[in-house]
């Protein structure tokens, strides 16, 4: 956290990350719950998975932002069919509105441009090994023009180091070097170094 | 509190210590002041250089992407799982 402080961020910064870090483990937690076949880029194929049916029609509730999900599927992750995460929530219309509200509010740029948040969110869905999101978010980065398979790769990479570091740290049951940090502590030199 | 403790470097060999010292000066402080991470793995000096072979090709090499988002990434992750250090 020292080094995101000292690279710019402030509270506010980290405070967004760990917004990523709790969104995408939620929906995690929802898509692999649900046992939902990844469908982002292209549907399933195979035998079916899923707890509830996705082919339902939707409550006149859900309309509206199935509509908005409909176009920013086809705008961001260059698909025509509505992802299986959303139609599944579709069936409970505010449970749907206030998931996507968070996803777009969580995903969209603030200290950290949005690229480095969709970055971030892959690296999390690839640790909680997810293969819904883990797909899904893929492609949002690479419709996005922020990922190619060169930096999916360096982030596969990335994540596998922190994956082998928090186990150490885990492990050894080592205590955290710092508590209470502000950014008020780290200078403007500091932050520009 | 460490489940282990953490070797104290006149315990090492002479080539295990050159590993240590290799990674403090890539890190920019000695051998005893390395971070708990690095200490906790030194019992073993093959692994701290594995682990630090790795971790400069996995994360500090600047490649494609900025270290602001590797760093963020690293905070993420480790939220994610739970991990205060």
């Amino acid at each position: 956290m020292v080094a995101v402080l000292r690279l710019g961020l402030d509270e506010r910064g980290i405070t967004e990350i760990m917004a990523i870090a709790e969104h995408i483990v939620s929906v995690i937690a929802a898509a692999e719950g649900l046992r939902l076949r990844p469908d982002v880029p292209a549907p399933p194929t195979g035998p079916a998975t899923e707890l509830v049916g996705l082919g339902r029609e939707a409550p006149d509730g859900a309309r509206s932002t199935l509509g908005e999900i409909a176009r920013a599927a086809k705008d961001t992750l260059g698909i025509d069919h509505l992802p299986a995460f959303w139609s599944a929530l579709a069936q409970r219309p505010r449970l749907l509105d206030t998931v996507w509200a968070k996803h777009r509010l969580v995903l969209g740029a603030g200290q950290l441009d949005a690229h480095a948040k969709l970055a971030v969110a892959l690296s999390v869905a690839m640790n909680k090994r997810s293969p819904y999101w883990t797909s899904y978010l893929a492609q949002q980065g690479r419709c996005a023009g922020a990922f190619d398979d060169d930096v999916i790769l360096e982030i596969a990479g990335a994540t596998l180091h922190y994956a082998a570091f928090n186990t150490i740290s885990h492990g050894m049951m080592l205590d955290a070097p710092q508590r209470d940090l502000a950014a008020a502590d780290f200078d403007r030199k500091d932050r520009t170094e | 509190m460490p489940t282990l403790r953490f070797v104290r470097p006149e315990e090492l060999s002479d080539a295990d210590r050159a590993i240590l010292e290799r990674l403090a000066k890539r890190r920019g402080t000695t051998v005893e002041d390395l971070s708990d991470i690095w200490k906790a793995q030194a019992h073993w000096p093959a692994l701290v250089e594995a682990n630090l072979d790795e971790s400069v090709q996995a994360f500090m090499q600047i490649a494609r992407l900025p270290m602001l988002t590797k760093q963020a990434m690293h905070v993420a992750v480790s939220m994610s799982n739970a991990c205060d250090f």
